[in-house]
């Protein structure tokens, strides 16, 4: 599931991606989560495709909001590939 | 005299201070940029993002220190009321509104993606009425105007340069051939579900 505009999971694990159509270059983003989104030379974002840690999850999903262009995404992750254990 | 040099000093320091954080938030998104490389856009994101807050306090300490001064004329209700001061009412008026443009403009980036989608980036428009309104105020309410006056031609004509050129400048095509398409970088995800 990719996610803009209506509610994640709070639980459920995320890894952002960037639409560079849409992508203005302002750099929020860059602020707001620098451990996983810098910024090229011509001030577009670099996003790192991993994961996101579940403790940084509020920092990313802050990030994704903050964006005025809505052009940074969180998409689900599914559990098997963050290595979490699905209960029964 | 101490509150007066202090207000002043303040002002001043204040003004310079939001001249930079105008100037680099014009060149953040300006056409020009992908011509040079430095400073790096981080770089510049992050002093743009210094410079604010440094701005707020110099121009809080500048409010302050001219309400304690006795002869200035200001008072507290002439620096939170536009028109309740008694020394050049439409000068300082300008000063008090821009004081709060710029409140509202840094308030809304600075909650930005805390509570939903708050739309900062119309808000932070406001910042460029915010600058025309501490400049006049400058101009206008400053009682050694004359001294300062080619420090205020200067960064006016600058900053109304740079956000000229911002609007009207189309961006090289040079630097943009060298900058890969996004579906051949690594780095870039690209965007997958959500076209679907």
């Amino acid at each position: 599931m990719t996610v803009r505009e209506q509610r994640l999971d709070d639980e459920a694990p995320v890894a952002l991606a960037i639409d560079m159509i849409r992508c203005d270059g302002h750099g929020i983003c860059a602020w707001l989560f620098p451990d996983r989104i810098t910024l090229d030379r011509w001030g577009f974002p670099l996003v790192d495709r991993s994961p996101v840690a579940h403790e940084d999850r509020n920092r990313a999903m802050r990030a994704v909001r903050a964006c005025p262009r809505a052009a940074l995404i969180a998409n689900t992750v599914p559990a098997a590939r963050t290595g979490a254990t699905v209960q029964p | 005299m101490l509150p007066w040099i202090l207000g002043r000093g303040l002002g001043i320091a204040g003004y310079l201070s939001l001249f930079g954080l105008t100037a680099f938030g014009l060149w953040l998104r300006h056409p020009w940029r992908i011509r040079v490389s430095k400073p790096a856009p981080e770089t510049v994101l992050r002093v743009h993002a210094v410079l604010a807050p440094l701005t707020l306090v110099l121009i809080v300490g500048h409010v302050i220190a001219l309400v304690l001064d006795r002869y200035a004329g200001v008072g507290w209700l002439g620096a939170v009321a536009p028109g309740g001061s008694s020394y050049r009412p439409l000068a300082v008026a300008l000063g008090t509104l821009s004081l709060y443009f710029g409140a509202i403009v840094g308030a809304t980036a600075a909650l930005a993606g805390r509570w939903g989608r708050l739309p900062w980036l119309p808000v932070h428009r406001l910042a460029s009425l915010a600058f025309v309104a501490v400049w006049l105020h400058g101009i206008l309410a400053g009682s050694d105007t004359k001294v300062m006056l080619p420090i205020y031609i200067v960064t006016g004509a600058l900053t109304l340069a740079g956000w000229m050129t911002r609007r009207l400048a189309k961006p090289s095509l040079t630097p943009h051939r060298e900058r890969p398409a996004a579906a051949d970088r690594t780095d870039v995800p690209m965007l997958t579900a959500g076209r679907r």
